[in-house]
């Protein structure tokens, strides 16, 4: 999306769009946490972020900056980090809600962020009169 | 996916565990009864989970099935009591209330979370919507 909305936009709501489905990952992990044979999930986007955050060029002389795809894709991986239980359900409830709150907390953030990209672009607009 | 989505895997969670809740109930309601429908005394029931995976390898939870715990049950001396076999004994539920404790509290504390989860997922959806709220 260019224009006066830049790339940051654009970013942030795909970073909000792996947030809400890392949300629903966590939200099945929990939801599961007692069904036996159950295997832990976990999404991971973190990569592929890296490789899509690249700086323009404005000049030809400027250093070229890898090409990133417009694709965002998340992976979906057993959580490495969990213990088996009794029931050979692997969820450790505690590390689940670790990983709602602070991704909760992501979410908001990068939704705090767009709000104030939006209200600094307002600004912007007022003051020309 | 949206944020429904999440809202409605935390809302599985919590009705699989209020089931659960309501056998657990029942089976300590009945852990003195000694006379069913079918005959003989109450037996303990269970409910099985199963996981229920759609789009996007999320999933949510379903009860399967509940079954009944075939352990047999213990047999109680008490010539005087209705039910008693010729050697005076009556046949007892299989329930045993320091299980069903233990499970209830379990059942309680995973009810919690799947709370928990869901407060997390309408904050999210509140705080989105104020991006338009300017």
């Amino acid at each position: 999306m260019p224009g006066i909305f830049g790339k940051t936009i654009s970013d942030l709501s795909s970073v909000m769009n792996f947030r809400l489905f890392r949300q629903g990952i966590i939200s099945s992990n929990i939801a599961n946490m007692d069904t036996p044979g159950y295997t832990a999930k976990d999404a991971s986007f973190e990569e592929e972020l890296d490789t899509r955050l690249v700086m323009n060029t404005t000049s030809t002389e400027h250093m070229p900056s890898k090409q990133s795809s417009m694709a965002v894709s998340y992976r979906v991986n057993e959580d490495p980090y969990s213990r088996i239980g009794n029931d050979s359900n692997t969820v450790d409830i505690d590390r689940e809600m670790m990983k709602l709150s602070q991704n909760q907390l992501l979410y908001e953030a990068s939704s705090q962020i767009v709000q104030n990209k939006i209200e600094s672009l307002k600004n912007a607009i007022r003051s020309i009169r | 996916m949206d944020l429904f989505t999440a809202m409605d895997i935390s809302a599985s969670g919590m009705r699989a565990q209020r089931t659960r809740m309501n056998i657990i109930s029942s089976n300590i309601a009945n852990a003195h009864t000694t006379r069913t429908d079918k005959g003989g005394p109450y037996q303990r029931r269970d409910v099985i989970f199963k996981e229920n995976t759609f789009e996007d390898q999320l999933s949510s939870v379903d009860v399967q099935d509940i079954v009944l715990d075939p352990t047999p049950g213990k047999r109680h001396y008490d010539p005087g009591h209705p039910d008693a076999d010729a050697e005076g004994y009556v046949n007892m539920p299989n329930v045993n209330m320091v299980e069903e404790m233990v499970n209830m509290i379990g059942a309680t504390q995973a009810f919690e979370a799947n709370t928990t989860a869901v407060k997390a997922e309408r904050d999210m959806a509140l705080k989105a919507l104020a991006i338009g709220r300017i």
